[in-house]
């Protein structure tokens, strides 16, 4: 049986595409050719904060990744 | 995202999602004590360079244990706790290979094949590379590969954001040089002159630039971010950049200029001149120009000269900036003060921040220069005489044609 979550989750998106431009303004941009469902996440390789050699989403492979691309303010 | 975090706190705990983040910041330090207060404990990488190229933050997504995305997650405030129905729905089961991994790239192969080909993207690369390998040493190397490829291209706004951020790097290290933070500026408005819809480019000169441009203040959080995390009995996270002014600046709907209650401090210029002796000033625009009618920010950023061992002498009054702008151009006050810090001595950069507004019918060409004069006490080395000194200041502000 789906869980409350995903009972609402078509409606969550809808609600995400309104207010996630909060960031974005009111004309939502669109996300990079790469970052659509079904391609790989792209390796590029990042300096870790708390590392000292550089990663990427690549190095957690073999696990699901729930991934936030964000800033704190 | 403290929302996902709640909801799979259960998940996290059983091994069963592995939370990431990838900060899109030019300090990222302050993303790890966001962390801190939030008590969120997953790693962070850092794309202050925006390599991923993302238009806006935040974007969430379920990746599976190939490195697939299989779904873009919506914002989640207060859900509960997620289970295995949300597993299974967010991630499915993935039919793709495995992502390859990323591999140190050969620096010096780099520079080799942006020489040999000299196109824009080669160096572009190279400068990439450099940024994510090479270190704060290999920084002027960097911001000198983005040159080219700027020069190369100049429509690619992309390499004049990543400039930018390169110059601001430099600009908060040891190894700043003058005008790199009016240069990063100045990049990041050409590139978001070239793509006005690039949200992460628009933020980063929002970051340090008039109110009235602002969505919310960035980093105002921070202060009671440190209250509770105090409370808890922990440190907070050191910043390597403390955020001020600007970056905390509420938004504003309206330019409110100052009435001219401040008596001028030195009319009559009796005060005798530092003349760049014992403190050097830098003056930064944002944004690098304005049209007729907009507002700028200005900052005025002194720094006590290391070679003279000059210090600042905080026994007496504060340090103030006085400004008298030219006929047409409004301020938001004539007199701003720089609170002088508990201790007796200090060798701190001190930073004013004014906002002004051109006149409509002001002209482009030549920057306009907004004349104003900071007075403050100053010693020169740690045993010695301590004086108090004038030092005129020229606030250029650029107008758009």
């Amino acid at each position: 049986m789906r869980s409350r979550f995903w009972m609402f989750f078509p409606a969550l998106l809808a609600l995400a595409a309104i207010t996630l431009p909060d960031d974005a303004g009111a004309q939502r941009a669109q996300l990079p050719d790469g970052l659509a469902p079904g391609q790989a996440f792209p390796t590029v390789a990042l300096p870790a904060l708390d590392g000292d050699h550089p990663m990427s989403v690549a190095d957690f492979r073999g696990r699901k990744v729930i991934l936030h691309v964000f800033a704190s303010w | 995202m403290p929302g996902w975090h709640e909801a799979t706190k259960t998940l996290q705990d059983e091994g069963v999602i592995q939370m990431v983040g990838i900060i899109q910041e030019q300090h990222p330090d302050r993303a790890r004590l966001f962390m801190q207060w939030k008590e969120m404990g997953w790693p962070l990488l850092v794309d202050s360079y925006n390599l991923l190229e993302v238009p806006y933050v935040p974007i969430t997504l379920a990746l599976d244990e190939s490195g697939v995305i299989q779904r873009l997650l919506p914002r989640l405030e207060d859900e509960g706790q997620l289970g295995q129905d949300f597993v299974e729905e967010a991630f499915g089961v993935s039919a793709h290979g495995a992502a390859p991994q990323a591999a140190a790239p050969d620096l010096d192969a780099l520079a080799r094949s942006a020489h040999a080909r000299g196109g824009a993207r080669a160096w572009r690369d190279y400068a990439d590379a450099l940024a994510v390998w090479g270190g704060d040493d290999q920084i002027d190397t960097a911001i000198d590969a983005y040159e080219t490829a700027a020069r190369i291209e100049p429509g690619d706004g992309t390499t004049h954001f990543r400039l930018g951020v390169a110059h601001r790097m430099r600009y908060d290290s040891e190894a700043a040089e003058p005008g790199d933070f009016q240069k990063a500026v100045e990049r990041w408005g050409t590139a978001l002159d070239i793509d006005p819809n690039q949200y992460i480019w628009r933020r980063r000169i929002q970051q340090y630039g008039p109110r009235l441009d602002k969505p919310y203040p960035f980093y105002d959080w921070i202060h009671a971010a440190r209250d509770e995390i105090r409370a808890r009995g922990e440190d907070p996270a050191p910043l390597t950049v403390e955020p001020r002014g600007s970056e905390f600046a509420t938004p504003a709907e309206s330019f409110e200029a100052g009435s001219e209650e401040e008596a001028e401090p030195d009319p009559l210029g009796r005060v005798l001149q530092d003349e760049g002796h014992f403190i050097e000033v830098e003056t930064v625009s944002v944004p690098a120009s304005v049209a007729p009618g907009e507002v700028a920010r200005l900052h005025a950023i002194f720094r006590p000269i290391a070679a003279r061992e000059a210090h600042w002498n905080n026994e007496a009054d504060d340090m103030v900036l006085w400004i008298d702008p030219p006929q047409g151009w409004a301020v938001e006050t004539r007199m701003l003060r720089h609170p002088v810090p508990p201790a007796a001595v200090s060798d701190e950069v001190r930073t004013l921040e004014i906002e002004v507004r051109a006149p409509e019918n002001a002209r482009g060409g030549a920057p306009a220069v907004i004349p104003a004069y900071a007075l403050y006490y100053v010693c020169e080395d740690v045993d010695g005489i301590c004086m108090y000194r004038r030092q005129d200041v020229e606030l250029e502000v650029a107008i758009r044609r």
